[in-house]
């Protein structure tokens, strides 16, 4: 190499690495307008949204775009940018927004804790000033995001449990798809047929956790009055170990125990699991109805039957369909707060409400919406048991550490067959007790969450 | 020790004027060539590792920093997942010897230019061009119960050898080493044929004509020009094992069945991301830096430093 | 060395590679196959042959966003910071195989020490970091990141290969009277070119399938990565996997074509390295 390509390749270096120090040296300082709360008309306003949902309610992109247009030319003003998040970016990129104070300005959150522990970190501010309350009356299940009086998020659609049936291995196994097992043992009974028939039961994935926590909210809170319940058990007051909390594992040990899951469940996630189902490899699926209708779609509205999952408590969520809002949260950061919450109402409104189902096929969190317009019959059916008979997703009422440590552990390591019943109970208990002595700072909200 | 007599080697060249000199140029040009990278390291790791120990000291109280001294630590030391945590990690280093082994084997096995090496050569590469996500994903399949080797193994009347591979707590973590150690593998081939490539051939030719067998000639000649590059890979291969796993835990096991896969990073991402307590998140990252510091400085204390390598 | 006869030895080293080579093109195979299914066809076949070969999950791909500007961010962000690393990277590890200073073995092992801290822990402090920077959100805080993260291994490497170089060589240029750089430019590096081809590969592989600090700290749709872009459809409870396959395949396609296409200086930059003598 010659001295000159030497001394050119070093020059080129060099420039490289000052053009990289100086762009840092003379960034700093763009963002940080000073503006006042109220804004005239006139002034420009960027409002960033980072949202999830496309994931589980397909479609939803399609809405927000439309959604974010109409917005926009209503009030050439305000420019919108949505950021879709991934599903392993949106809880971590959140958190690292929140401890520089920066980022989005209306934020995605799912129910209960998920919205309320960065409420308690100082990131969201309470929407009651924000928003009318002869508005905000007609959002389905606020009190999730219900603290201290406040309501720290509001809902955007609905997303609740049920099983779905295969009605023709229902007909192959000589059960009646018009009367889907209602109790325990008319549940276990089908079950029993349906294996006879050489049909596997119940399609499921525990693999990755999730599906855990689901069985553990659709069988425990069979046992429970409300989510007071868990929460007492949370904070102490009552043991995971008691016989109204360790009672579900016995019944998820009989459903393995009587092979009535298939045979892989603990090798798969639970994706794989609602594909099996969908194989038609499998006459039941626990499912979240976001995806429903693209469910029946594939397989045909005839062919799929939906039921509350069957009841063996007596306690008073028993009968009960667990329903929770996924929804929004404007951030405690955000220099246009109001105008924030201004574009949350406006996806409240009527044209937007129905867009909302037209675009998923998926039921909007706010009870304006005219049902008439659902034209399936299982999603009627879910409109009505949301009606009826709405109870809170527990899941969404516990420490993450209960789920991460006692409740998705504890269904691997029964269902692979290595924990008993009392030992994944006891886990529970254990993951708790974790939970109090390393978070009291966490204990003490929850303790003034309780009953609230 | 052999890097003084080089050092004197060097220097009986010329006077001590000039060896003089040349120390005192040495340091000047080396405070030149290091401060670029000084420069980027400082700024790029800096104020995080600060800010880790900081963190470490301390909880968050909803958005409130509190010290509390060692009480992360402490909480750490007692807490029987974080413990399984580290002695997964510690079980993943034996992926360390193997892929070492594995790789001088291959890269010899190149390194001899059967018919076709070049094709081989290739290929072998062509599991480190995969994102580890990809690999995850791929070989969660495979490893299913239901899964392709599990179909092979019964369709061969093997039936009793297909079990649960990533969902039985006893062989999740196994599994788990046998993906990492098809991803790394490529690595370590192509960086041990690289440097034999640049072996001279003169001493193969010389240990022929001297009738040594394939045994000696690679134990007293490969081995030895490898050295260097052995350390190099052993010590990137413990750093994988330690801090650069997640990503194939995450995909393929969650850090489950139970906590029988859990590493030390995915409990660093659920204390931090998952249970709002970054304080201890922290304090596994302060451990890892302390550990890791440690275990090189030894290292290269036994290996006598770095000049050890040079002839 | 030459040509080996079919010897039995020969024959078993055969075997051995080919073993090795299925099991690395399994997944691949499984990749290819995977992403021409419908997301029907895959429910009931896994493994097999797709039965007519479906290019819905491409078109999902390509309409999924702005394809071309996230490989255009992809191959801006991977080449500029591995660009720079190496400069800086050479610079640092010449210094350290060939230079004699005070404590140089505590900072050498203090650096690589570095690469133990985990990304995951690094995320928040990071992102305090630029924004206080006013990087955040651009292509340069991620540029330097990444420079940063890099630097640890490339000085790692590049210093045990600078340090083979035999001794005799380099004094030999010293009283020829060749300064140090000339020495550093003339001699080690392209004494060192399999090196530089191996770090490249190694870095490049890294920076483009890089996820974490990417998605994090880009957080505006115009300023994607490939690897961003295409997983951003996985979620918590719905995968599509002839999509995910079809978006990793096209990611992991690009660098596949630069690897075999690079072949002939990757063989080049192996070889070129022999020290006669």
């Amino acid at each position: 190499m010659s001295k000159k390509r030497i001394i050119k390749f070093f020059s080129l270096a060099l420039v490289l690495l000052l053009a990289v120090t100086a762009l840092a040296g003379c960034g700093g300082g763009n963002d940080k307008k000073t503006e006042t709360e109220t804004q005239t008309q006139t002034q420009p306003v960027n409002l960033t949204v980072w949202w999830w949902g496309e994931q589980e309610a397909p479609g939803a992109q399609k809405w927000m775009d439309e959604t974010v247009a109409l917005y926009q030319k209503e009030h050439p003003n305000i420019k919108i940018k949505t950021v879709l998040q991934s599903t392993d970016q949106l809880v971590p990129a959140f958190k690292a927004a929140a401890a520089a104070k920066q980022g989005p300005d209306i934020q995605y959150f799912w129910g209960g804790v998920w919205t309320l522990e960065d409420a308690w970190a100082g990131s969201l501010v309470p929407l009651n000033d924000l928003i009318p309350a002869e508005e905000m009356k007609h959002y389905i299940n606020n009190n999730e995001r219900t603290f201290d009086g406040k309501q720290w998020g509001i809902g955007w659609y609905l997303s609740g449990n049920a099983i779905a049936y295969n009605k023709d291995l229902f007909n192959k196994a000589g059960l009646d798809p018009a009367n889907p097992p209602k109790t325990w043992d008319e549940f276990i009974a089908a079950c029993a047929k349906l294996k006879k028939a050489g049909i596997t039961p119940v399609a499921a994935g525990v693999k990755d956790g999730w599906f855990g926590g689901w069985l553990w909210q659709l069988l425990n809170k069979q046992t429970l009055d409300s989510v007071d319940d868990i929460k007492k058990a949370a904070v102490g007051e009552s043991k995971f170990t008691d016989e109204k909390y360790a009672q579900w594992w016995g019944k998820l040990k009989e459903l393995k125990d009587k092979g009535y899951f298939n045979n892989d469940v603990a090798s798969l996630d639970y994706q794989q699991g609602q594909d099996m189902w969908l194989q038609g490899k499998a006459a039941m699926v626990f499912g979240n109805d976001t995806f429903f209708p693209g469910w029946i779609k594939q397989m045909g509205v005839d062919k799929v039957g939906i039921m509350q999952v069957p009841v063996y408590g007596t306690g008073k969520m028993a009968d009960t369909i667990t329903v929770t809002a996924q929804g929004w949260g404007v951030t405690s950061w955000s220099k246009q707060q109001k105008e924030a919450a201004n574009f949350l109402v406006f996806m409240h409104t009527p044209d937007r409400i129905k867009a909302w189902y037209d675009n998923t096929g998926v039921l909007p969190a706010d009870d304006r919406f005219d049902a008439s317009a659902v034209q399936l019959p299982q999603m009627k059916q879910m409109n009505e048991w949301y009606l009826t008979k709405p109870s809170l997703n527990m899941e969404n009422f516990i420490p993450s550490m209960l789920e991460e440590r006692g409740i998705f552990p504890g269904v691997q390591l029964l269902l692979s067959g290595e924990k008993n019943a009392k030992d994944a109970a006891a886990l529970t208990e254990k993951a708790i007790k974790e939970w109090r002595s390393s978070n009291p700072a966490a204990l003490e909200k929850f303790k003034n969450w309780i009953g609230k | 020790m052999k890097g003084m007599n080089q050092a004197t080697d060097l220097v009986s060249t010329g006077s001590t004027e000039k060896r003089a000199e040349r120390k005192l140029t040495d340091r000047y040009q080396a405070l030149l060539f290091l401060a670029p990278a000084v420069l980027v390291i400082v700024s790029v790791f800096l104020y995080p590792v600060v800010k880790l120990v900081q963190y470490s000291l301390q909880v968050q109280d909803y958005g409130q920093w509190k010290w509390v001294g060692l009480a992360n630590y402490r909480g750490l030391l007692n807490d029987d997942i974080f413990r399984q945590a580290a002695k997964n990690n510690a079980i993943l280093l034996l992926c360390v010897p193997i892929l070492v082994i594995l790789s001088i084997f291959f890269a010899i096995l190149l390194y001899e230019k059967i018919r076709g090496w070049q094709a081989y050569r290739s290929i072998v590469f062509l599991p480190y061009l995969l994102a580890i996500p990809v690999v995850g994903i791929v070989f969660s399949y495979i490893f299913q119960y239901n899964g392709i080797l599990n179909e092979i193994l019964r369709s061969v009347g093997l039936g009793r050898l297909a079990l649960d591979w990533l969902a039985d707590s006893k062989l999740a973590l196994p599994t788990v080493m046998v993906v990492i150690i098809w991803k790394e593998l490529g690595f370590g081939v192509i960086l041990f044929l690289s440097r034999l490539l640049s072996v001279p051939e003169e001493l193969y030719e010389a240990a022929k004509l001297d009738g040594a067998s394939w045994w000696q000639t690679h134990w007293n000649i490969t081995i030895p020009q490898l050295r260097g590059i052995i350390q190099f890979y052993s010590i990137v291969a413990v750093i994988t094992m330690i801090s650069w796993v997640f990503n194939y835990v995450y995909v393929m096991t969650k850090g489950g069945p139970g906590t029988s896969t859990m590493v030390s990073e995915l409990y660093i991402y659920q204390q931090g991301f998952r249970f709002n307590l970054m304080g201890t998140a922290s304090a596994v990252g302060v451990i890892l830096l302390i550990v890791t510091s440690i275990v090189i400085f030894l290292q290269f204390k036994v290996r006598g430093g770095l000049d050890s390598d040079t002839e | 060395m030459t040509r080996n006869k079919l010897t039995p030895g020969v024959f078993l080293k055969h075997v051995v590679l080919m073993f090795m080579s299925l099991s690395a093109l399994f997944p691949i195979y499984f990749m290819v196959i995977t992403s021409f299914k419908t997301k029907e066809e895959y429910v009931y076949n896994k493994f097999n042959l797709p039965h007519s070969f479906s290019f819905e999950s491409y078109s999902q791909v390509f309409s999924g966003g702005n394809f071309i500007k996230w490989f255009a961010n992809s191959m801006l962000l991977t080449f500029s910071s591995v660009i720079v690393v190496a400069a800086i990277a050479s610079l640092a590890a010449y210094a350290f195989a060939r230079l004699r200073f005070r404590n140089k073995d505590i900072l050498l092992n203090f650096i690589i020490a570095l690469m133990v801290v985990p990304p995951v822990v690094m995320v928040i402090p990071l992102f305090n970091f630029l924004v206080d920077m006013g990087l955040i959100n651009t292509m340069y805080g991620v540029v330097i990141i990444y420079v940063g993260l890099l630097l640890p291994f490339s000085i790692f490497l590049l210093t045990s290969f600078f340090k083979s170089i035999p001794t005799s060589i380099i004094e030999a240029a010293y009283l020829d009277g060749c300064s140090t750089l000339q020495i550093l430019f003339r001699i080690i590096i392209p004494l060192s070119m399999p090196a530089f081809v191996t770090l490249t590969i190694v870095n490049v592989l890294w920076a483009w399938n890089e996820l974490m600090i990417a998605v994090i700290f880009l957080q505006d749709d115009s300023l994607k990565t490939l690897m961003v872009g295409l997983t951003a459809f996985q979620s918590r409870y719905n995968l599509n996997i002839p999509v995910t396959m079809a978006g990793l395949l096209i990611t992991t396609m690009t660098v596949l074509v630069l690897y075999i296409f690079g072949q002939r200086y990757f063989i080049k930059g192996m070889t070129a390295g022999s020290v006669k003598g």
